[in-house]
Formats: C-alpha cells, sequence, structure tokens
C-alpha cells in the first residue's frame, strides 16, 4: 500500500478526523457566519457537512478534503439559507475586545463608541459576499489567495469584493446620522 | 497623476500602493475615515465556537442516523405487490402500504422522531413499526425488543407488543418486550400497563416501573435513575432469570449461547456495560458462578 493510500484512509479514523476538525471548523463555521449571520442554522450545517465529509471519508485525499467540505456547506447553505426574509442580525452578536487599558478622554471614547455602532451597522448591511470577504480578510485573517481558494474564485475577484466592500462601508457611514 | 484603479483600497490594506499612489490616498478626504474603519473592524470578533462539544455531537449524529432503515426503498416493487393485495382488499392493503419500519442492529441505538413530534430511542436489535398514514388520529405503534420514548401531548400513544400493551398520554417511558420478557419504567407523566399473560392494569408514575419475566414473579420496580441506564451503555437487571440476561448480552454483542444443562431458575440482580464484551461477560458470569470458553460468537458454558 502506497503512502498516499495510507493518509487517505487516516480520514475516517476519528483521531486524524477530529485534528482535521480542529483546524477547519471555526473557519467554515466564521465564513458561513459572516455571509449568513444565522448562528443556530449554521451550526447545524456545520455538524452536516463534517457528518458528510466523514461518511465520505474513503472519496476524498487529505487535500481535497477541505474544499469538499467547503463545496457542500456553501451548497447546502445556499439552498437552505437564500430565500430567508429574516435579515441577518449578527452584529448583535458580535463581541467587542475589552480594552481595559485606555489613556483616551471621555469625549474621545463616546465618539469611538458611537463610531464602532455605525460601523457594525454599515458591515450588516453589506452584500453577503462582500461582507464574507472582508471579514474573513480582516478578522479571520485570511489572505485573498486563502479567500479566493476557499469559494473557488479568482484572486482579482476577491481584490475588487473588497474594496467595495470598504467603499460602501465608507460611503454608508458618512450617511448615518 | 495616475488615478487609483479599482482595487486600490484591497492593495492598500496589503501594503501594495506605491509611494505616489499612497500619498494621494493619503491626501484625499476619505482617508481617515477609512483608518478608521481599519481600526473598527479589529476590535470585533466572531462569538465564541465550542469545537469539543461540536465535534461530539457530529459523533452522536452520525452514530443516531447511519443505520436508519427507510421503508419501501424500491416503491415499484412494492407497487406491484400493494397490486396484488388491492384484489383482496382495499383497507389491507392501504395499511400495508404506509408501514414504516425502524430497527437497530446487534449493539447499536437508534434514534428517531415519529410524525408528531415524539421521540423514540430505540436499544440494540429491536423494532417498531407504526402507520404514518393515519399517526394523526391513531398513535399506535408495535415494538419488539427494547425502547425510550419522549411522548408528545396529544391524544391516547399506545405501544403494541407481544406481552402487553402501554397506553399514555404526554410524558416518557421505557418498554422493553421480547418472548416472556416484560417491563416497563415511567420517567415522566403517566402510564398505563395491560399484562396480556395474567390480564392485570397498572398504573405508573415517575421512578416506578413494571416487571414480569416467565420464571418469576410479576414484581414492583421502584428506581432513581432519569432515564434508561441502556441509553449510558449499561444494561441493568433486578430479579432476572439468566436466561434472559443472556439474551440481552446476545442482542448487545451478536453472540449466542451454548449450554447443556444448568440451574436457569438463578436470578440476577446487577448490571454490565454495553461497551466492553470482555468485562460484560465476566461480570454476568463469575457473578452466577459459570465458567465459559468463547469460539468465535459462541459462548459455551461449562456443566
Amino acid at each position: 500500500m502506497s503512502d498516499s493510500e495510507n493518509e487517505d484512509i487516516s480520514l475516517c479514523k476519528e483521531k486524524s478526523f477530529q485534528a482535521f476538525f480542529n483546524t477547519n471548523a471555526t473557519l467554515l463555521r466564521n465564513y458561513l457566519y459572516y455571509k449568513f449571520g444565522r448562528l443556530e442554522d449554521i451550526d447545524d450545517i456545520v455538524q452536516d457537512s463534517f457528518i458528510k465529509l466523514w461518511d465520505n471519508c474513503t472519496k476524498v485525499t487529505t487535500d481535497t478534503a477541505k474544499s469538499y467540505l467547503f463545496r457542500i456547506a456553501i451548497n447546502q447553505s445556499n439552498s437552505l439559507l437564500r430565500h430567508e426574509t429574516v435579515k441577518l442580525k449578527h452584529q448583535k452578536e458580535v463581541k467587542h475586545i475589552n480594552n481595559n487599558i485606555t489613556n483616551e478622554s471621555p469625549e474621545y471614547i463616546l465618539e469611538e463608541k458611537e463610531f464602532l455602532v455605525k460601523l457594525e451597522k454599515a458591515i450588516s448591511s453589506l452584500p453577503d459576499r462582500q461582507r464574507e470577504v472582508f471579514l474573513l480578510n480582516r478578522i479571520e485573517k485570511k489572505t485573498y489567495r486563502e479567500i479566493a481558494e476557499l469559494s473557488s474564485v479568482s484572486v482579482k475577484a476577491i481584490e475588487k469584493l473588497m474594496h467595495k466592500a470598504l467603499l460602501k462601508l465608507r460611503v454608508e457611514i458618512e450617511n448615518l446620522p | 497623476m495616475n488615478k487609483l484603479d479599482d482595487i486600490f483600497l484591497s492593495r492598500w490594506l496589503n501594503n501594495e500602493l506605491s509611494e505616489d499612489e499612497l500619498n494621494q490616498f493619503k491626501s484625499s478626504e476619505h482617508y481617515n475615515t477609512y483608518v478608521n474603519i481599519i481600526k473598527g473592524t479589529d476590535k470585533l470578533q466572531a462569538p465564541s465556537y465550542n469545537l469539543d462539544k461540536t465535534f461530539s455531537d457530529i459523533k452522536e449524529k452520525r452514530n443516531t442516523t447511519i443505520h436508519l432503515n427507510t421503508p419501501s426503498k424500491n416503491r415499484w416493487q412494492w407497487g406491484v405487490a400493494a397490486s396484488v393485495i388491492l384484489l383482496i382488499g382495499f383497507f389491507a392493503y392501504f395499511n400495508f402500504f404506509n408501514t414504516t419500519e425502524f430497527s437497530s442492529d446487534y449493539g447499536k441505538q437508534l434514534a428517531f422522531e415519529l410524525p408528531d413530534g415524539s421521540k423514540v430511542l430505540l436499544n440494540s436489535k429491536s423494532t417498531i413499526t407504526f402507520n404514518k398514514q393515519n399517526w394523526g388520529t391513531n398513535r399506535t405503534l408495535e415494538l419488539n425488543g427494547e425502547a425510550f420514548f419522549d411522548v408528545e401531548k396529544g391524544n391516547t400513544f399506545t405501544v403494541e407488543t407481544s406481552q402487553g400493551n402501554v397506553s399514555v398520554l404526554g410524558t416518557e417511558f421505557n418498554v422493553n418486550a421480547n418472548t416472556d420478557f416484560f417491563k416497563v419504567s415511567c420517567y415522566e407523566g403517566k402510564v398505563k400497563v395491560s399484562d396480556n399473560s395474567n390480564g392485570s392494569n397498572h398504573i405508573l408514575t415517575p421512578s416506578l416501573g413494571y416487571q414480569n419475566i416467565k420464571g418469576s414473579n410479576p414484581i414492583a420496580l421502584n428506581f432513581s435513575s432519569v432515564q434508561p441506564e441502556w441509553i449510558d451503555n449499561l444494561s441493568v437487571f433486578k430479579s432476572t432469570p439468566i436466561k434472559h440476561v443472556f439474551k440481552a448480552l446476545e442482542k448487545q454483542y451478536k453472540l449466542q449461547f451454548e449450554y447443556n444443562n444448568f440451574d436457569d431458575t438463578i436470578l440476577f440482580t446487577g448490571s454490565f456495560p454495553n461497551n466492553n464484551k470482555e468485562i460484560a461477560l465476566k461480570t454476568v458470569l463469575k457473578s452466577v458462578n459459570l465458567k465459559y470458553t468463547t469460539q468465535g460468537n459462541s459462548i459455551i458454558l461449562e456443566d
């Protein structure tokens, strides 16, 4: 038996599957979250996608597992969540990292807080694709290339989405009262 | 002066702007807003995610759905069969066609929901059949083996077994019915047990049970667990003829007990684990002083 075959089979074993799960689950979940913002539905989709992957562990290699996983999850969320009229509310659930040590004046802090509220509003009003790309880059620290690979599009397409997202955020924030 | 292109903001974030471009951007009126947007976004994070819990959920989900038997896979063949039966009687055909069956394999458990949302957890090597079509008006199912029920409120819910019937309103209860073996435990609500073997009726309230096994007297059970032990992979018995404990071992581990003559009036009180064959066998057989040898799936008891 060759080495590559050994690796392929290894994803079927619980230990290696769990390792794969641990490296990829948070990214997949946040990826979907940034796009759709519906935590509970998304948790289900993430779980189902991993189960499908596990059931098909003999059909994927360690190289193809990740894109297979994302493809399942994206297909499923597109068909399940696309027609939902409930608009995303993820700005309420996004937590602020508390900045405990600060030398800023109270006025500045207040202003900053107001700005953050506006920013969160603006982020949630972005088109799905733009929000997904923007947050993957800024919060998950994914490069444009990595993001492009996740959804199988060109790097150029991601750069355009990223540019549009920033532009829209700026316009949106300047227009908010 | 060059005009900034349609991806310059992306390039700016990646530090890919030339010095000229950067200066031009910095002098624009919007530059500060962009900087604030980036600074502000850096303070955001996604809600936390519990990897360990999610992974164990996945394992559980996978175990409970993988052995699901969907009935009448081959609808075309059923159709032919049904049209023959149609000659015999429309009613019979109607019932036959809509019968749904769930069964679990050796050592496996199976969880599923009934049409009204009531939940069923099936212990190993057990079968449930019911009629999906008229479930709304007639909540009756047939059980062979052992199952735990969490019943939604509604009209009477009846479990029919070869040993007797169990009927309830909304509640949680466990039924274990095989040939010569009948045991019902109530965990929530109120359960009515009708024992076919002696025609007796019993009303059970939480933490009460009823057991009637051929070879020992019917007894009332009093227990403290909040759910059947088998859900946590433990088989528990009280004053149970040893033969039935062997049967439970056979179901759990796909075994076959072989013996010539031994005292089968021995009663067993105790438990064995459902996930460790060696320990399970030792626990049961040592406690009743029986020596045994294993041959593949056969357990041969020495005289």
